[in-house]
């Protein structure tokens, strides 16, 4: 099934055709996303239960690990999902996103056109498993040196990371509505990531999938605005640069700009 | 997903979640045996069940303003 209109050109239309046909006929968006938030639902119950009597100290974990978090994303975005790294697991991540992700949903359209779809944009559930893996050194580090609720803190931290990572994107490929028109970050990020998606910028800019913070610290953002700015700019695009040559995406901007 | 690191990934995560239901039965909550094992049967059933999909032979990295990195990797 497509979208009934749609401004996609006649090769994005047989890109999606050809991507549909090699799913298997029984894939379900709505078991993709179950199993996903199942799993991180159940696991940041679980790591609830072992937080208690929390210091106010201890609470800082939450704004470092998401500080960490954001940038993380940023990174393996610039440049593992865009950039063919010679190593079987990292290529088929840039296979994947770049020549798959990018090849269904260009600028010119964003949306699904039903839940079967979403299987080009939810990450498979397996990624889930290894973040979670991933993490899990740092809770038995983090509770060794320096309490088990900062350990179990940032476990939950990353585990949420990954689930907001996960709505926010779907959210940038959904119709339009009230909700995401409306509502903060969202419409933010549904905004920065529809000019992510511009094949002229895709490789440089607007690397962030959550919300724009690292972009605007690493000056990759197609916008010219301060850090809340970028955070609430929402749809407007009164400050979009003018010159977004891939050379002006080289600079690395660690101090506020001007606004 | 190979299936070498299908079942390298399955056996982590049955060797954790093996040893996370040890830890809870030395403890005061017991009963997260039961939570571990769950969020372990789905991870596994995600792992092993969930279909990949091929989406089609993709286009030349060079149709999409990119130029392949002769030095990558």
């Amino acid at each position: 099934m497509e979208l009934a209109t749609s401004p996609m050109t006649e090769k994005q239309r047989a890109y999606r055709s050809t991507y549909r046909s090699r799913i298997d006929g029984w894939y379900n968006g709505v078991l993709h996303v179950a199993i996903i938030y199942s799993i991180a639902g159940l696991a940041l119950w679980y790591y609830s239960q072992h937080i208690q009597s929390v210091q106010w100290w201890e609470w800082t974990i939450v704004p470092l690990t998401f500080a960490a978090c954001n940038i993380f994303e940023w990174f393996l975005h610039k440049h593992v999902m865009h950039r063919p790294i010679n190593l079987p697991g990292l290529r088929a991540v840039y296979e994947r996103h770049t020549l798959q992700h990018h090849q269904f949903f260009t600028e010119k359209e964003m949306r699904f056109a039903d839940a079967g779809d979403w299987r080009v944009t939810f990450f498979p559930p397996y990624a889930l498993v290894i973040f979670i893996m991933m993490s899990a050194p740092g809770v038995l580090v983090l509770s060794w040196l320096i309490s088990p609720n900062v350990g179990w803190l940032f476990i939950s931290t990353t585990t949420a990371m990954y689930i907001i990572y996960e709505f926010m994107h779907f959210c940038c490929h959904v119709e339009d509505n009230a909700f995401v028109r409306h509502m903060p970050f969202v419409n933010t990020l549904r905004r920065h990531h529809t000019a992510h998606h511009d094949k002229s910028i895709m490789m440089q800019r607007n690397m962030n999938l959550t919300f724009p913070i690292a972009d605007w610290m690493f000056g990759t953002s197609d916008l010219n605005r301060g850090l809340l700015g970028h955070i609430f700019n929402g749809y407007s695009e009164k400050h979009v640069k003018s010159d977004m040559s891939p050379d002006a995406s080289d600079d690395v901007r660690l101090s506020t700009p001007a606004e | 997903m190979p299936l070498q690191t299908k079942i390298l990934l399955s056996v982590i995560v049955v060797a954790l979640s093996g040893l996370l239901a040890w830890y809870e039965s030395l403890g005061p909550q017991p009963h997260l045996i039961w939570v571990v094992a769950t969020i372990a049967m789905i991870m596994i059933f995600g792992l092993w069940v969930f279909p990949e999909a091929g989406g089609g032979k993709p286009e030349p990295a060079s149709d999409h303003g990119l130029e392949e990195d002769p030095n990558a990797g």
